[in-house]
């Protein structure tokens, strides 16, 4: 049987105290590589850190405060907006994925610039989209935004968009958001479709920070 | 340099155990000062924490349960909605009125300050939720639902909102979610503005508004 190191006296805690100054941690390495280090980061606000590799305060996995608030820096998290509006994207019918070229953030670099999310590994996303449209027309008489991913669409349904609008400027008739079970290398993209007339209908546009058009996620579980 | 103490066997593991009773952990301190404790709750039916200070049980940070369920008992999180009306004849002329929800449902780490604003305690990712019922619309020709932060106000349009309204008593709902970059001490408020009739729109009928956040990474 493999030699293992036992603290089994119920006095005997297991401290570890680097006095006046330096991380309190303890390593867990294998074949002499560091993998994951856990302790107290004395340069960082007496943060408790769960970080990879051998050094807290680089690769911080976790990071919880002296107040209790837990981050996690390295968590999948995204969000991205539309600059300025697609021209004539939809209206006939047309399901069009959007495209959404600013980045506001992409940690761990899962969301390809454009459209389309990748799960990084498998679990629970929560994913949500708000949609700005422009020129919806009298005769325009539905109009879906849709999340789609790999294992199922999400649809959160419109109906006679017209009525919010028929003087050729601009509206969101909805949003969508929803928990997704995602497997590992999954994608979700967003998708809107216009029917009942013309392909006229323009999607997105923020302005600055000005965010009307967006879709964000993150890794829940 | 500062010594190390390894552990380099085969196994490379190292077993804590109290016997019979008593908590099983590792402390970590600097300078003799508790920071945090990590272990198993032998008290709080042998979860794992992570707890600020010097006790498992007191402070806990982290907590994940035999099932594998976790919590983050002190991270940022509330909820809050309006009381009865949010406000009466507050917007409908294009006023932007800024939302009040008076009734918190909970607020752990006490960041909402019980009206109207959200204050980020440390710099990170925020997932926002907002809703909100308008009544006595009839007039309105257009209207903005937002979520002002400090860094940028995301935003739902509806044009011709009297006939997206109920026929019936013209009342409609807004909701808008987003995932947010927040830095430490920026702030988030629920805005509503509707425009194009008389200054006669209410807000949040019966407690139907909510304004919600939570801390995610």
């Amino acid at each position: 049987m493999a030699k293992m190191n036992t603290i089994n006296n119920k006095a005997e805690e297991l401290k570890i105290d680097p006095g006046a100054s330096g991380d309190s941690f303890v390593q867990f390495d294998i074949n002499g590589t560091g993998e994951f280090r856990i302790g107290v980061d004395d340069d960082d606000s007496d943060k408790f850190k769960v970080s990879y590799g051998s050094a807290l305060g680089s690769n911080d996995c976790l990071a919880i405060t002296n107040a209790g608030e837990v981050t996690k820096p390295l968590l999948p998290a995204f969000s991205a907006s539309i600059s300025s509006f697609i021209a004539n994207a939809t209206g006939d019918g047309t399901a069009y994925t959007v495209v959404f070229a600013t980045e506001t953030f992409d940690i761990n670099s899962d969301f390809d610039g454009t459209s389309t999310f990748t799960a990084p590994v498998t679990g629970k996303y929560k994913l949500c989209s708000n949609i700005l449209y422009k020129d919806i027309g009298a005769s325009h008489n539905d109009a879906y935004i849709e999340i789609v991913t790999s294992n199922r669409t999400y649809r959160s349904l419109t109906c006679e968009p017209s009525v919010l609008d028929q003087s050729s400027t601009q509206l969101n008739p909805g949003q969508i958001s929803v928990l997704c079970d995602m497997d590992a290398s999954d994608t979700a993209t967003i998708r809107v479709k216009v029917s009942g007339s013309t392909k006229t209908v323009d999607v997105g546009y923020s302005a600055g920070t000005d965010i009307q058009s967006i879709f964000c996620g993150y890794l829940a579980c | 340099m500062a010594k190390m103490n390894a552990i380099n066997n085969k196994s490379g593991s190292l077993t804590l155990d109290p016997g019979a009773s008593g908590d099983s952990f590792i402390q970590f301190d600097i300078n003799t000062t508790g920071e945090f404790r990590i272990g198993v709750d032998d008290d709080d039916l042998d979860k794992f924490k992570i707890s600020q200070g010097s006790a498992l049980g007191s402070n806990d940070t982290m907590v994940i349960t035999a099932a594998g369920e976790i919590t983050y008992p002190l991270t940022s999180a509330f909820c809050a909605s309006v009381t009865a009306w949010g406000g009466t004849n507050v917007t409908g002329d294009g006023t932007d009125y800024t939302i009040a929800f008076t009734t918190e449902y909970f607020d752990q780490n006490s960041d909402f300050d019980g009206t109207s604003t959200f204050t980020a305690p440390v710099t990170g990712k925020y997932y926002i939720t907002a809703s909100v019922l308008v009544d006595e619309v009839s007039a309105c020709t257009s209207s903005q639902f937002k979520i002002v932060t400090s860094n940028r106000t995301y935003k739902a349009y509806v044009l011709n909102v009297s006939q997206y309204a109920h026929a019936a008593n013209y009342q409609a709902t807004y909701s808008l979610s987003a995932l947010a970059d927040f830095d430490a001490s920026d702030t988030a408020t629920i805005h509503v503005d509707l425009a194009g009739g008389g200054k006669v729109v209410d807000i949040g009928y019966g407690g139907r508004g909510m304004f919600s956040a939570n801390l995610v990474c």
